[in-house]
């Protein structure tokens, strides 16, 4: 019996994603990019870090996409730098989503003092000017993978905060809340374990765009050479091809193609959940 | 020749996996100045049929066939010029929540004048705007609800308002889809003697769609019962709410509880609505009829006539078996 | 002992702001009275209905009793012990004792939680039954109880999968496995089919019987209330007006606005046309009520006295307790006999 029900979900997740192009794709070059995140290292032709004699050496040939100043095979470089960017996009806006949700839902669930409260922390929080603030922090405490992760996500949790807070508000009205507090449920249980479930669609949907917000703003601080310098990332080899742009345009476009797919990928991904999960949401009311 | 001569109708939405049979055979005359109620559980296509003859449901999904005859002519074969010309001036609906019909951000005033210059694009202001307040002390509301705004009326004032504009053009049949569902029990029998009143000075025929079987025993004179997609039974409503024929009714009728008298047994009806996507080979009814026999099963019931303007679907009205 | 439940001038006001059309800057706050003042009693084991229209505040009141929210004054006694101090003492404790079944059954459960995991998460709570086997042996039992059977088919359902009906079924049957000493049922069965409201009504009766449970049935359904409630009370903008035994109030009614209540208040069987009061102008929402009686201002036999103050509530030799000052004048009933109410023999 329990066989055919998972069936009948697989089934209907299935026709979902048929019926929504935005999701199809998404999810096609999703796949795409975690296969290159995965599998990539071991399909570079070259060591990424090794340097080459032939330096400047134009796309074609010996090596695919051409080699930078120092002689850097740039493809094998854009195949290692997949898996840094799609790390940090993704943690960085899971901690982003984190955040978010629960001081949303504790202000929205909560309402009265801890709303104001949250709310002002929310105000404030939107004041700041992120980017500056990053650099800020990166430059106090240093430009490793982490610190880039975790200061994205500080500075970007408003927005989720925001849509969980919303959410709980108009929750936490619903009849099931109420039930479950004359069956004799506590308010923190009812807060995690029926207010964020059914409250979190909006999230995940603005999430995955999160993602691809990460990995840009990522991709700007390497650029400005603030980005971890142990690994390989996409902004770093384009902040080094600037120098010579255009007469080796190679070094510049390609890693900015990788990057504009990569955002490409998670913005389908979201609206696609977006439009799926929101339908979904209003037919279950 | 009948107001409205409803013959065979059968309406089913198409849908890539399957087909429902939403409403199933449905026949029904109605002269002018009847009063008929139409009973039905959710499920029963009382609201399709309504709104099919309507023709407002959306055509690309629905196949409908059968004949519904206005003064003679099938609302089924007009154009949209010509239901243009009939919808308002010879039928016009009321709908269960009003409030949503109308827009928030004109007042009342203007928008029945829009919608009496839908037709009547050239009357001068002065007579159309007097018109509108004839319309609105018809339902007893007074002139100040003309330069209001829907969101400042009470729900019964929005009811009034749409009873108002459904009679903007003196429409010879009007259909009240739940029009009083949503209202409190004194607003509605207000409205209800309202309405009644004004059948009679206007000279209307009213259909009733309700799932409340006491709104149309005191305001219908006849009672279409349906379900499943199909009449069970249709007669006066001396005949059918007091010695009902067909099983289904008389489940139906003892799920009401009695104002006055015995507390008598309150009873349900046991079981569920079958599958509307499969064309019932039996009595749509006989899984749930106390009294089902094996033919049941196995053949369609005809509507028979019983009485004078009383038929009934059941193979046991001959036997009179099923009468308790 | 019995076990009564008393309530005692429960209030609640609600504070809504209103901005005043003329002049936007001018933002008054009114008060909404939505229960002014609410006293009864209850024994263990009746059941009372409570009938009234939107805004009369029946719904609020049902919140109140259980607590579900605050009262802005006043309070439920359970055997003498206010509601506050049980809950604060122990929470889990008050909720098994005193339960609600809301009006819709589509959004009483949670729409993530299969039916499995809805009742034996109620039944952990309470520490019902020593292993989860036993819960969920418990869990069976009652869906089986519920007409839901095989219970297996129904365990991994989502309420979405299920009608009206029996979400409803389980809503009472999950309340009742917590025994409590007082249920009530806030418009149980108004969205609901009418072929299925009896069988809920029936299972209501059944379980408060059975658990020897106090019920208060709140509905606008004055049919369906009479049906199951040995009392009635009528509430009209958050007051009680009349009180007593159900067939006496339906019979032989007191108030002037249950009269009218009643009287609007059609019978499916068509040979019983009633003369309907009519009540003139709008139902009224409990803003800016008083100070004489709240029913004045639409009441056809009001009289100056009426506008002034509010007439208390007064015990009638039947027993039915009614607020008007027109039953101060001896034989008050005067005035009701002559305008129509509904006439029914006595059984």
């Amino acid at each position: 019996m329990a066989k055919s029900r998972t069936k009948n979900r697989i089934h209907a997740i299935w026709h979902t994603i048929q019926g929504n192009s935005q999701l199809k794709v998404g999810l096609i070059l999703l796949a795409v990019l975690l296969f290159v995140a995965i599998f990539g290292p071991m399909l570079a032709p070259y060591n990424p870090n090794r340097l080459y004699s032939e330096t400047f050496s134009a796309p074609g040939g010996k090596f695919f996409l051409g080699t930078d100043n120092l002689g850097h095979d740039i493809w094998s470089q854009i195949l290692y730098g997949a898996s840094t960017s799609l790390e940090i996009g993704v943690i960085a806006a899971v901690i982003s989503a984190v955040i978010g949700i629960a001081v949303g839902g504790i202000a929205g669930f909560y309402g009265g003092l801890a709303d104001r409260i949250l709310n002002e922390i929310m105000n404030m929080f939107l004041m700041l000017p992120t980017f500056f603030l990053i650099l800020l922090i990166i430059a106090t405490f240093g430009s490793s993978m982490m610190n880039v992760m975790i200061v994205i996500g500080l500075t970007s949790w408003v927005g989720n905060a925001r849509l969980m807070r919303a959410q709980a508000i108009s929750i936490k009205e619903r009849t099931y809340i109420k039930s479950s507090i004359a069956i004799g449920e506590d308010r923190f249980s009812i807060l995690v374990r029926h207010v964020l479930p059914n409250g979190i669609f909006p999230i995940i949907a603005n999430t995955t765009m999160n993602i691809s917000g990460a990995i840009l703003t990522e991709a700007g601080l390497s650029f400005l050479g603030l980005g971890d310098p142990n690994v390989i990332s996409w902004g770093q080899i384009i902040a080094n091809g600037k120098s010579y742009l255009p007469r080796c345009w190679w070094i510049c476009t390609f890693p900015g193609i990788a990057t504009i797919f990569t955002v490409l990928t998670f913005f389908l991904l979201g609206e696609g959940l977006n439009r799926v999960l929101s339908p979904k949401m209003d037919a279950n009311k | 020749m009948s107001l409205l001569d409803i013959r065979h109708v059968n309406i089913s939405y198409k849908m890539p996996e399957k087909t429902v049979y939403a409403v199933q055979d449905v026949s029904m005359s109605i002269e002018e100045q009847d009063s008929v109620g139409i009973v039905g559980v959710s499920g029963s296509g009382k609201s399709t049929l309504a709104m099919g003859i309507l023709r407002l449901l959306p055509e690309n999904i629905i196949d409908v066939s059968g004949e519904a005859l206005l003064n003679g002519r099938d609302i089924f074969k007009m154009d949209e010029k010509e239901l243009r010309n009939v919808r308002w001036t010879e039928m016009s609906v009321v709908f269960q929540k009003s409030m949503n019909a109308l827009s928030p951000v004109h007042r009342i005033g203007t928008q029945m004048e829009d919608i009496y210059h839908t037709h009547y694009p050239n009357e001068p202001k002065e007579k159309v705007r007097n018109r509108i307040y004839d319309l609105l002390h018809l339902v007893n509301l007074s002139d100040r609800v003309y330069s209001s705004y829907p969101h400042e009326l009470s729900g019964g004032m929005m009811q009034r308002v749409s009873i108002a504009l459904s009679l903007i053009f003196q429409p010879k049949l009007l259909i009240l889809d739940e029009a009083t569902t949503a209202l409190d029990v004194v607003t509605q029998t207000q409205i209800l003697n309202e309405i009644m009143d004004l059948e009679k000075n206007m000279k209307i025929a009213r259909i009733m769609i309700t799932h409340d079987m006491s709104v149309v025993s005191s305001t219908c004179k006849k009672v279409v019962v349906m379900y499943a997609g199909r009449v069970m039974e249709q007669g006066s409503v001396m005949d059918v709410l007091v010695s009902p024929r067909h099983p289904y009714t008389q489940g139906l009728l003892n799920s009401f509880p009695s104002f006055t008298g015995e507390k008598k047994n309150l009873r349900g009806i046991k079981g569920n609505l079958p599958d509307m996507s499969i064309y019932p080979k039996g009595c749509v009814f006989a899984d749930r009829c106390p009294f089902a026999k094996p033919h049941c099963h196995e053949e369609l019931p005809p509507l028979k006539q019983i009485g004078d303007g009383w038929d009934v679907a059941c193979f046991l009205t001959e036997e009179e078996i099923a009468h308790e | 002992m019995s076990e009564t439940i008393e309530v005692r001038d429960l209030v609640k006001y609600y504070i809504q702001k209103q901005v005043s059309q003329k002049n936007r800057k001018n933002s008054r706050s009114q008060t909404v009275k939505a229960v002014d003042g609410v006293s009864f009693f209850l024994n263990q084991g009746e059941i009372l209905g409570i009938i009234g229209e939107s805004g009369c505040g029946k719904s609020t009141l049902g919140r109140l009793l259980v607590r579900l929210e605050e009262p802005t004054s006043g309070d439920v006694y359970m055997d003498g012990v206010p509601t506050s101090t049980l809950l604060k003492k122990n929470r889990l404790a008050f909720r098994r004792k005193c339960q609600i079944i809301f009006q819709n059954p589509f959004d009483t459960f949670d729409p993530r939680y299969t039916i499995r995991r809805i009742l034996m998460s109620a039944l952990k709570l309470h520490s019902i039954g020593e292993t989860s086997e036993e819960r969920l042996k418990i869990s069976m039992d009652i869906l089986e109880k519920a007409g839901l059977a095989p219970a297996s088919d129904y365990l991994d359902r989502y309420p979405f999968e299920l009608s009206g009906g029996q979400l409803q079924r389980i809503s009472i049957l999950r309340s009742m496995l917590l025994d409590p000493q007082f249920l009530v049922a806030d418009e149980p069965v108004s969205m609901l089919d009418v072929s299925v409201r009896a069988d809920i009504i029936r299972m209501l009766l059944e379980q408060t019987r059975e658990h020897h449970a106090s019920l208060v049935f709140i509905s606008h359904d004055i049919a369906t209330t009479r049906y199951i409630s040995d009392r009635v009370a009528v509430m009209y903008l958050g007051r009680i007006v009349e009180i007593g035994q159900t067939d006496e109030i339906l019979h032989n009614p007191q108030h002037p606005y249950t009269q009218a209540l009643i009287s609007n208040s059609p019978d499916i069987d068509p040979r019983h046309k009633k003369e309907a009061v009519i009540l003139e102008g709008e139902p009224p929402t409990p803003i800016n009520t008083g100070p004489g009686c709240y029913f004045a201002p639409r009441c056809r036999f009001a009289r100056p006295e009426c506008l002034q103050s509010y007439p208390p509530m007064k015990e009638l030799p039947s027993g039915t307790k009614v607020s008007c000052f027109l039953l101060d004048k001896e034989q008050g009933m005067n005035a009701q006999e002559t305008s129509g109410s509904n006439r029914e023999e006595k059984k």
